[in-house]
């Protein structure tokens, strides 16, 4: 990523522009507005090649507010004149070479409009990229020991669908009640998935208790396993799923493989819409693309770093151990230290209703852990939980992630740990 | 598997990295004909609101007219919360003053914070959460100590 | 005057009451009742190592060795636990408050917890034994449990279940045993059974 000078390509990266937006009002020869009546074209998420103008030349911009309902979203043009907008752009402090054009661009769901020149799809999927690499970075070489499943829970909490839909929240960005071109630009635009409790079509059935159509397609070259209930182990995760240890949905080298799965999850996407969560983390991801692509590798990670990065987290609540003493004695026979023990460190009140004791676990001479508890057996464990725990949230004293290696200073390579125990 | 993680989610610290300002909309309502609309006819005209508008380009701004009655201020705000002040028979600056309270406010219910001092915080102090049966037992600090050939009286 | 002064004669409080207290007039007055409640709580004489027996000149450049009384933070990685070439490692060797106290020659360690009796791991079977127990154990499951084996071959119930485990019918046989003991626990003992599940599962919570 050293020397990509990204703004010069942005422009081949970035679907062109068919419908009208602000330099085509300085270059009115050579962009030309297409009809808007063939612009709808099979949902897509994955990124658009590029395309050449091609349309008929003779149609122009509806100069009728009227007809700008006819759009499944709002003209780019209108983005210059939305308060909304520029509202958003100046709360969140965004670069200025980020145009409003392109954050309203980040506000329209595919689900609202399925022509991928004009929806966040392709910025989406930059920006996940984005986000994965910097969050992993920052996790991993923070914490070089963290075991892949908490990894995987870390990774989601700073930048999960669930946390960037909180974020959209935070960041004061309204939700219209359903898209359309005449709709203010600085507002999300998603076509929302119903209720499970809605009633179809007024007939009173609940929508949950309909017969569902299909599971979720996966990438998985095995899906059927999954729904007889077999585990999925963390190696397969880092292999098969996405950045948060989930399954991915298809993308197109699958549709490629298999041509007819491409119409049949479009019928299903449309049909469904989506939740707020995942349209919203659409546009947080979409931003994300948009900065980088408008701003440079420095002003994305420093946005990354002001409203991701700065979040709260505790990774060590992230653990959940089921037999913490058993990892402890693995663990340090491969590590080398001697088999631990636990010791009584100190009590009271044995006899008594609610005794209290304070257990360490040692190897050797050396304390590795501690933990208190009601009883021998509670406090013995969350000595080991506390030892554990210790092992794994190790963290160097300087960090410098591999994004900051080409800053003058040069790479030291960060600790690479031996990995979690396994059993 | 030995060890398995709990998901959550992260939470936001406002101000930690960015800040996000939690006023985000400002209506300015007034009346031609009422005289209590008179120092927010002027506000409205006055360089102050202009200046205002122009500082805080992450609020928008609506003014409308609302026929016999007095004026007032609405602030909404990103917790969904609204916050209205009427502004009847004040000068322009007291107005103005009633706007900075809103835009500084961040749209909560105006609660009292009881017990004097109170810092609210997401880590751990550094001394960790007091208990009588951890840490070092008076007396046996001075054998672990004793122990090292320190004293721990003036080291 | 004040009752409060007879219970609290200066000399006795004279590490809360620094030189210039004869300053400092008594602004609150307290029935005898209140101060015993209130007052004589206090008086906790603070760690030895905030005391006044330093000299004067010392005063700002001596080291105050309090450690917290709380439970240790996961996030402070334990000496052993350090990689050799992390700087932690060699700061904390020389600082003696974190040196292990038990490294010393005539420290005894604290005492064991011991959850099972100890016993110490053997390794003498050999693969013609563990035929044996295998042909035993199929022989009849019933007679030949794992406690039986454990104790005729010298080696852990765990050793045996490892090697030879039950047949499946065994398995469902105890099953259903354990299923119609459980029928018959009333609401009181279920529901205490539940709770101690739950409560194990926060342990691995660190809940």
């Amino acid at each position: 990523m050293k020397g990509l000078h990204l703004l010069r390509w942005s422009g081949s990266v970035l679907s062109p522009r068919t419908r009208p937006c602000c330099f085509i009002h300085k270059y009115p020869s050579q962009y030309r507005p297409q009809p808007f009546n063939i612009l709808l074209r099979f949902q897509s998420s994955a990124a658009v090649p590029i395309r050449t103008i091609s349309e008929p030349e003779d149609d122009t911009e509806p100069q009728n507010p009227a007809h700008y309902t006819l759009l499944p979203s709002p003209p780019p043009s209108r983005a210059l004149s939305s308060a909304r907008l520029s509202a958003l752009h100046a709360r969140l402090v965004l670069p200025p070479r980020l145009p409003l054009e392109s954050l309203a661009r980040c506000l329209v769901d595919p689900s609202a409009d399925t022509n991928p020149n004009f929806n966040n799809a392709s910025l989406s999927i930059l920006g996940y990229d984005l986000l994965g690499y910097y969050t992993s970075e920052a996790i991993v070489c923070r914490y070089p020991r963290l075991p892949t499943e908490v990894t995987f829970a870390a990774m989601s909490a700073y930048c999960g669908s669930k946390t960037l839909a909180a974020v959209t929240r935070e960041w004061g960005v309204e939700v219209a009640a359903a898209p359309g071109g005449e709709v203010d630009p600085g507002v999300l635009q998603c076509t929302r998935q119903e209720a499970g409790n809605a009633s179809v079509n007024g007939t009173g059935t609940q929508f949950k208790d309909l017969p569902k159509v299909a599971e979720d397609p996966s990438t998985r070259p095995n899906p059927e396993q999954q729904r007889r209930g077999w585990s999925r182990g963390a190696t397969s995760k880092t292999v098969y799923d996405d950045d948060f240890g989930d399954e991915i949905e298809r993308t197109e080298t699958d549709y490629a493989e298999r041509p007819e799965l491409r119409q049949e999850d479009a019928q299903r996407k449309a049909k469904r819409g989506v939740t707020l969560e995942v349209a919203s983390a659409g546009f947080v991801r979409a931003l994300m693309g948009a900065v980088y692509l408008h701003a440079g590798k420095r002003a994305a990670y420093n946005f990354f770093k002001a409203h991701i990065l700065s979040r709260h987290l505790d990774v060590s609540k992230l653990f959940e151990f089921r037999q913490p003493t058993r990892d402890l004695s693995k663990l340090c026979a491969r590590e080398g230290f001697e088999s631990p023990v636990a010791r009584i460190l100190s009590e009271t009140g044995r006899k008594s209703r609610h005794p209290v004791f304070v257990v360490g676990v040692f190897a050797g001479k050396d304390k590795l852990g501690e933990g208190s508890g009601g009883s021998l057996d509670e406090a013995r464990i969350r000595a080991a939980i506390g030892a554990l725990k210790g092992w794994y949230l190790y963290s160097p004293l300087e960090v410098r992630v591999p994004s900051e290696a080409t800053e003058g200073k040069p790479w030291e390579p960060v600790l690479v740990d031996g990995g979690e125990v396994f059993v | 598997m030995p060890v398995s993680a709990l998901r959550t989610t992260s939470t936001a610290q406002n101000g930690v990295g960015a800040f996000i300002l939690q006023c985000k909309r400002l209506d300015f309502h007034y009346c031609d004909k009422w005289g209590s609309s008179k120092g927010m006819n002027t506000f409205l005209r006055s360089p102050l609101m202009a200046s205002f508008a122009k500082a805080h380009p992450q609020i928008t701004i609506h003014i409308s007219p609302r026929p016999n009655t007095h004026p007032i201020v609405r602030g909404s705000y990103i917790n969904g919360r609204e916050k209205v002040i009427c502004v009847r028979n004040l000068e322009k600056e007291q107005i103005l003053q009633k706007v900075e309270l809103l835009r500084d406010a961040n749209g909560e219910k105006v609660t009292r914070v009881r017990g004097g001092r109170v810092v609210g915080s997401l880590n751990e102090g550094v001394r960790g959460l007091w208990d009588p049966f951890h840490g070092v037992k008076k007396g046996r600090l001075d054998e672990i100590l004793g122990g090292m050939g320190v004293s721990n009286k003036g080291v | 005057m004040p009752i409060s002064l007879s219970l609290r004669p200066p000399s006795n409080l004279s590490f809360l009451l620094p030189s210039f207290s004869s300053l400092v007039p008594y602004v609150s007055r307290r029935n005898e009742s209140s101060a015993r409640r209130t007052t004589k709580r206090l008086r906790t004489k603070p760690d030895p190592s905030f005391t006044s027996s330093i000299p004067p000149s010392q005063v700002n450049d001596h080291i105050v060795f309090n450690p917290p009384s709380s439970a240790p933070s996961p996030y402070h990685t334990p000496p052993v636990f350090l990689p050799a070439n992390d700087p932690r490692r060699t700061l904390l060797a020389q600082s003696h408050q974190h040196a292990n106290p038990y490294d010393q020659p005539d420290k005894r360690l604290p005492p064991i917890v011991h959850k099972h009796k100890p016993y110490e791991k053997k390794y003498h079977l050999r693969e013609k034994e563990i035929e044996e127990i295998r042909r035993l154990r199929s022989e009849d499951p019933y007679k030949w449990t794992r406690a039986k084996l454990a104790e005729k071959f010298e080696c852990s119930q765990f050793f045996v279940g490892m090697v030879a485990e039950a047949p499946s019918e065994k398995k469902a046989a105890e099953q259903r045993m354990i299923e119609e003991i459980q029928e018959k626990w009333g609401r009181r003992r279920r529901y205490a059974r539940e709770d101690r599940g739950k409560r194990r599962e926060l342990w691995g919570k660190d809940l």
